[in-house]
């Protein structure tokens, strides 16, 4: 079952929070550019820093949510079915925690 | 049990055991979820939310055991498990599920504070003989104030998953109001039970919905 990879370390609860949030915004992204995109459209579609988009992409493709691949030469990153399946667990979650009240 | 006993139907025997086996399931099954929530979320106040539920399903089960226990000695034996002139299983049974659910209950108005106004309380607990009425009171005003938020979030939001949630937080606040007065009319008995029954339905709507 995914869940926020278990390798990110545990900061203060706001960072926490963006983390799970900047997951789900690379995968959205990566599904409106119909599955793959190239590094600079993650960055500025997912509104991060060069330093942060890696840090995440690197986090993504440990957990397996997203993979490296070659599109007419230039390197691009697929959302893979473990993360379609993270980003439907997520969109479950986010409803259940919306009708308490408690957001994520 | 309580200085007055509780009125209990006849026809009802049983039937308020398998509320609590029930509710207890459905208690579980939302615990669980909440743990989800946390492991993705990683908030304190979901593992609250978590473990309130865990302990509120524990404690129902609890009593659905010793409520179970005590309407089969009666119909096999004729009799009750009784410690004492006053004290017997049923009331064991109570005694777990009432702190269990004053623990369980403020974890929940812990989760529902807004974040740093969180501070830890401790309703005051008396011994007391008439503890049947008091302990639901108690109860009441915490489930009463949760349910308060959870009726302000589904206002602010208006759908249907926050409507069956602060839906299920009024009915078993419900069942609490009730229960006091249980002493004096049969009616109320079921009427509270089938409040808490409809409650863990409400809840048990909104967690189908959100894991279809």
């Amino acid at each position: 079952m995914p869940m926020v990879p278990p390798s990110t370390p545990r900061e203060t609860e706001p960072e926490r929070r963006s983390q799970v949030r900047i997951y789900a915004d690379i995968l959205r992204l990566l599904i409106r550019k119909g599955g793959c995109a190239k590094p600079t459209h993650i960055l500025y579609g997912a509104n991060l820093s060069h330093k942060r988009l890696l840090k995440y992409v690197e986090i993504l493709l440990d957990q397996g949510f997203i993979e490296q691949a070659s599109m007419g030469g230039h390197m691009v990153y697929k959302i893979t079915i473990k993360g379609h399946t993270f980003l439907k667990e997520l969109k479950k979650i986010e409803e259940f925690s919306e009708a308490f009240g408690v957001p994520i | 049990m309580a200085a007055l006993p509780l009125i209990v139907p006849i026809r009802f025997y049983g039937f308020d055991t398998a509320i609590y086996a029930f509710a207890a399931l459905i208690g579980f099954a939302i615990a669980y979820k909440a743990y989800r929530l946390h492991e993705f979320s990683g908030k304190k106040q979901h593992m609250c939310m978590a473990t309130a539920f865990t302990i509120l399903s524990m404690s129902l089960a609890t009593l659905a055991l010793t409520s179970g226990y005590t309407y089969f000695s009666y119909f096999t034996q004729g009799s009750c498990c009784v410690f004492d002139q006053i004290f017997s299983i049923d009331d064991v049974g109570y005694w777990i599920y009432f702190i269990a659910s004053i623990v369980s209950y403020s974890l929940l108005v812990i989760s529902y504070m807004p974040e740093g106004k969180k501070k830890m309380f401790v309703p005051a607990v008396f011994m007391t003989t008439t503890y049947f009425g008091y302990f639901n009171v108690v109860l009441f005003f915490l489930m009463g104030f949760v349910a308060f938020n959870a009726i302000r979030h589904w206002y602010a939001k208006k759908n249907l998953n926050s409507g069956l949630v602060a839906s299920g937080f009024l009915l078993i606040a419900a069942y609490h109001a009730a229960l006091p007065f249980a002493m004096f009319s049969k009616l109320l008995y079921v009427a509270g039970h089938f409040s808490l029954v409809l409650g863990f339905l409400a809840l048990l709507a909104m967690l189908i919905r959100t894991t279809k």
